[in-house]
């Protein structure tokens, strides 16, 4: 009973959508429209697909620029920037006064001992 | 569709990309038909499916260079069609509401064939009503499925999602169009009508 309704169910929906009639007046008509706005209408151009160029040289030239660029940097950092250097005593002097003399840590170990 | 026709569908897009409109003439002649009814079977409009086949047709001409020669054509066209006509339901539905069902009811009249039997074209009608009601994703399963012959796999690829999903809308559209259309006797009613007036 329920394939029989499914079979029905398909054959009805079937019918029912393919009885459309397309007539040839019709289909003219239609024809002519489109013919119309077609004709008005510029069509797209294709895709312009990019070329592949030969990247032999570009990697050759980053090849060279990258070990140029690390070797200035590890000359400069080695012998000829004092900065770090610099940079590490004034920071160990500040540390050294502001232990022993504003340290939190001292306050407290004072006020404990009192 | 057969290889012959691909081939001869690739041929007549090579020649709508140097503009002729020739080409897009015998390609018009060829699919015209089917677009139309798919159209109309979504819409359920005659004059808007017969705006939408000509949308169709302006675009294979606007995008004759975007199309994959090495693919049936069929496919795309089916696709641009429900796109059109989704756009078309979306963009109806925020304008008049209100009037949907009766636009609907006064263009009715127009899908009846004046050759047919009034029976018989009552019980098309009754089935084209319950299938322009369905959700608009189930109804383009429907349409695709019923109308245009496709299998699951064909409509997946056309809809862009999976088969399952294309499965899960047909089955849930025939649920719906049974219960519609009426109870099982309701459909026997139906189909002993319709078998007669077939047979």
């Amino acid at each position: 009973m329920q394939d029989w309704s499914d079979s029905v169910l398909d054959n009805c929906i079937r019918d029912a959508l393919q009885s459309a009639v397309v007539t040839p007046q019709q289909k003219r008509a239609a024809w002519q429209a489109l013919h119309e706005r077609a004709m008005r209408q510029t069509a797209l151009t294709p895709l312009e697909v990019a070329k592949q160029v030969p990247d032999v040289c570009v990697n050759h030239r980053r090849g060279v620029s990258g070990w140029v660029s690390r070797a200035w940097r590890w000359t400069q950092a080695t012998l000829l920037d004092d900065s770090s250097y610099d940079r590490a005593f004034n920071q160990r002097r500040l540390l050294h006064l502001s232990f022993f003399c504003d340290s939190p840590l001292r306050n407290m170990v004072g006020g404990a001992a009192t | 569709m057969t290889l012959v026709d691909e081939s001869e569908d690739a041929l007549l897009i090579e020649r709508l990309r140097a503009n002729d409109l020739d080409a897009l003439g015998a390609l018009f002649d060829r699919y015209y038909p089917q677009v139309y009814r798919t159209a109309i079977a979504i819409t359920h409009d005659p004059a808007v499916a017969e705006d939408l086949a000509q949308d169709c047709f302006l675009k294979l001409h606007h995008y004759a260079y975007r199309i994959d020669t090495s693919l049936p054509l069929a496919p795309w066209l089916y696709r641009v069609t429900v796109n059109l006509a989704y756009t078309w339901i979306s963009r109806r539905k925020k304008r008049r509401v209100s009037l949907e069902a009766l636009v609907d009811q006064l263009m009715t009249p127009s899908w009846h064939a004046p050759d047919q039997l009034a029976e018989h074209a009552e019980v098309q009608e009754q089935v084209r009503q319950a299938v322009s009601e369905l959700h608009f994703n189930q109804r383009v399963v429907v349409v695709l499925h019923y109308l245009s012959g496709l299998s699951l796999e064909e409509i997946a690829e056309i809809l862009d999602c999976p088969v399952g999903t294309v499965k899960s809308r047909l089955y849930y559209a025939r649920e719906n169009l049974r219960r519609r259309l009426g109870d099982a006797n309701r459909i026997n009613e139906v189909a002993h009508g319709y078998a007669g007036l077939v047979g």
